[in-house]
């Protein structure tokens, strides 16, 4: 491919190569990658407002611009870092992974980056005509009443929406067609079926958020009639047709995450994965049950019991491949050489923290304490485990892990470890305390509170101060490692995985010969000894 | 527990720690299921139902969150790389022993749950005998109830001590969410769909009312109060106060 063909270029020969059209597919993992970051951090400073609205139960903000706030910190998080990070990382890694050269559509994945890029932008200049207000849920009719900013919010996700959809097909398409000669199914690192399910959940979910989103559009520029009761639409269908994706949407962030654990995991006990098969079975389990869950969301509508009930066990039921997957990867700790490195540290938070998402999501399953509380700061809380304690935690690790491999250096392994305790404490002090506040009867999204919480609620405040200060460290530990690290080996971490077979960076077309694969990615560990060989 | 630069075989049987470490997470969470309460003070029938449920599920959740939590940190504390240690852990893939028990415990625990859930979602739905009716309309940003049989309208919610109470749940324009958290009960107020919801009062008092569903600019200030009265009191209120 020629790499001068003015804005669409292939492969990075400077920096300038980054802000192109590019169709390498670790330029556009890059690409991805930071730019995702920085939506994290505009994100992560909005949380920051919504905390310090809440060190005070009268309200400070405008309730307008609180609104806006919280709807903007869920969407930014949610659609333009959480998922396409992920996006981010499966660019750069699958084909380094597989032993290909590139992605499966190279023009079609660099068209999904500046897709993503110019959805971003249309969700955020909403700013500037009357921002979305109704949060990343959007419930109709009161999406319908809100100012301008939300139509743009819409025109933004569907967008998006349609970048992730091409992602997802790529992705699909790369790792069942370009896969080097050896590498049999069973023998895929497990980030890689963790996106295969993903992208299957994206193929078919997706589209039905899109067309939510449309019609959302066309309701209100066009007054059409989907969803206000008043001309005779039903806001119920608003919520089903938005859970039917985004209820999946969250196994669509967890799934990838988990399977980051599972390549890092293996590296640093120096064990093989515990239970290969059932790792991957169970991220295939969950994209098909998660597409039977999504009523959970609406338990309160005046739902049948029969329905609310039948609801409820598939939703409950999600949490037993989700337990296979953590108790295997303590298997895999159990009887390794642990290397307490920084990437290993955020697995371990990532499981320590997951588990507690896990079991609060159990009791939110059950109808009966979610008629309590649902739509409370409990469900904050919960989610925040999930998401924060299990996909950002699995994120920070994953930039921790192949920062060597992406930049060719080494990063500071002190600054690790501070921006990974200041995560946990900061972590902890923040949504602990919202399940407590949840089950007192504090609801979700709201500007003022009673009196009685606000020392819990200044508590959370200064959790999030500590979290924000924790990113400090880790930007300062990227960006100055980038421009001044030590030189990286091209496996620093004696991993088994190809992309650790070239070096770091590795070149455009990513092996000087193509790579033939003999061995599973984590075939960890010191031979048995006889006498440990009968025992087992 | 040997201490040697070596870990051992997952299989090695772990003794007398285990056994301590089993009866540490069981009475965990039997302490916690027993006596640790989270909830607000509960005014309703439903809440003693749906607390029992939740201590249940507290209980468990602490039991699981200690035992995995427990072997997570022991591992790290055995396994990790001694200083000059620079070897591989064991070849182990798996023990299909091990991840069926992993499968089929917790597949067990979440159906035994569900089941216990559902029998209180048919109770809690089951409709009273001679109940009080009342309208409970929301609308940006207020409650107000009436008492159609009666014709008296009121902003806070009165009710009498152990009588059963429906209410049937309208909105004027978007969708909110009625909240007790001393009764433990929510439903959404839809626009033209009516909801309904049961609950039976079980001790005097005033309770806040929350709406729970982000309405738009008032939604934290749309709060009204129940107020639980003897039945005397009320019927005084009902038929001569009124509101």
């Amino acid at each position: 491919m020629s790499t001068h063909r003015g804005f669409v270029r292939h492969g990075a020969h400077g920096w300038s190569d980054y802000f192109t059209f590019n169709t390498d597919h670790k330029v556009i993992g890059v690409q991805y990658l930071v730019s995702t970051l920085l939506f994290f951090l505009y994100a992560g400073l909005l949380a920051l407002v919504i905390r310090f609205e809440l060190l005070d139960p009268a309200p400070t903000l405008n309730a307008n611009a609180y609104n806006a706030a919280f709807t903007l910190h869920g969407s930014v998080m949610i659609f333009l870092f959480v998922i396409p990070v992920m996006a981010g990382f499966a660019n750069y890694l699958i084909p380094l992974m597989i032993g290909a050269d590139d992605m499966a559509f190279p023009r079609l994945n660099a068209l999904s980056f500046w897709l993503l890029m110019l959805g971003g932008l249309i969700i955020v200049s909403g700013n500037f005509l009357g921002p979305a207000n109704t949060g990343w849920t959007a419930y109709a009719p009161l999406s319908l009443q809100a100012p301008d900013g939300q139509t743009l919010w819409a025109i933004g996700v569907i967008i998006i929406g349609t970048s992730s959809t091409m992602g997802a097909i790529n992705f699909l398409v790369t790792i069942g067609t370009l896969r080097a000669p050896g590498l049999t199914l069973l023998r895929l690192p497990l980030f890689c079926w963790g996106m295969i399910s993903t992208s299957l959940m994206v193929v078919l979910a997706t589209p039905v958020l899109t067309t939510a989103m449309a019609l959302l559009v066309l309701e209100r520029v066009a007054e059409m009639t989907f969803f206000a009761a008043a001309r005779g639409g039903d806001p119920l269908s608003w919520q089903n047709l938005f859970w039917f994706y985004s209820h999946p949407a969250v196994y669509i962030m967890i799934l990838p995450a988990m399977g980051l654990i599972s390549e890092i995991l293996p590296v640093f006990s120096r064990k093989p994965i515990f239970g290969y098969r059932a790792i991957a079975a169970s991220s295939m389990a969950i994209a098909v049950l998660g597409f039977l869950v999504w009523a959970h969301h609406m338990f309160t509508t005046g739902m049948d019991p029969s329905v609310q009930a039948a609801f409820m066990v598939t939703s409950m039921i999600i949490a037993v491949p989700t337990g296979v997957k953590i108790f295997n990867w303590i298997g895999t700790m159990w009887g390794g050489v642990l290397d307490l490195r920084t990437p290993m540290l955020f697995a371990i938070g990532f499981i320590g923290m997951f588990v507690i998402g896990g079991l609060s999501g159990i009791t939110l399953g059950s109808v009966p304490v979610d008629t309590h509380v649902h739509d409370s700061y409990y469900v904050v809380g919960h989610l925040h485990y999930v998401l924060f304690g299990g996909s950002v935690l699995a994120i920070f690790g994953a930039f921790y892990f192949w920062f060597p491999k992406i930049t060719g250096k080494m990063y500071d392994e002190r600054l690790g470890k501070l921006h990974f305790w200041l995560t946990i404490v900061g972590f902890t002090l923040t949504f602990f305390p919202m399940h407590w506040l949840g089950l007192q009867g504090m609801p979700r999204r709201v500007v003022a509170y009673a009196e009685e919480f606000q020392r819990t609620n200044q508590l959370i405040s200064l959790g999030a101060f500590i979290l924000a200060l924790g990113v400090l460290p880790f930007l300062y530990n990227m960006v100055v490692s980038w421009m001044r690290g030590a030189q990286a080996s091209s496996n620093p971490w004696s991993a088994l995985t190809l992309e650790w077979q070239t070096s770091s960076p590795p070149p455009i077309g990513n092996f000087d010969t193509p790579p033939i694969v003999t061995h599973g990615p984590y075939d960890y560990g010191r031979p048995l000894l006889p006498r440990e060989a009968a025992a087992d | 527990m040997s201490e040697t630069h070596q870990p051992q075989g997952i299989h090695r049987s772990a003794g007398p720690g285990a056994a301590l470490f089993t009866l540490l997470v069981l009475g965990a969470g039997i302490l916690v299921g027993r006596y640790v309460n989270l909830m607000p003070p509960a005014a309703s029938l439903e809440a003693a139902m749906i607390d029992r449920l939740f201590s249940i599920m507290l209980g468990i959740a602490f039991a699981i969150f200690v035992l995995v939590e427990g072997v997570l940190l022991y591992a790290v504390l055995r396994f990790r790389r001694r200083k000059g240690h620079g070897g591989e852990g064991l070849p182990i893939h798996g023990s299909n022993r091990l991840e069926l028990a992993w499968t089929f415990i917790p597949a067990l625990l979440v159906f035994w749950l569900s089941a216990v859930s559902a029998q209180v979602i048919f109770r809690l739905d089951a409709m009273p005998q001679d109940p009080l009716r009342v309208r409970v309309v929301a609308r940006q940003f207020s409650w107000q109830f009436e008492y159609p049989e009666h014709g008296v309208t009121s902003p806070d919610l009165n009710v009498p001590v152990g009588q059963p109470v429906v209410l049937e749940l309208i909105s004027m324009d978007v969708i909110h969410s009625f909240w007790v958290p001393a009764f433990r009960l929510k439903e959404d107020a839809l626009p033209m769909r009516e909801t309904r919801l049961n609950f039976t009062a079980s001790a005097v008092g005033e309770y806040p009312v929350v709406c729970a569903e982000l309405c738009g600019v008032g939604h934290a200030q749309m709060r009204a109060r129940v107020v639980v009265m003897n039945p005397d009191a009320f019927y005084i209120w009902l038929t001569e106060d009124n509101g």
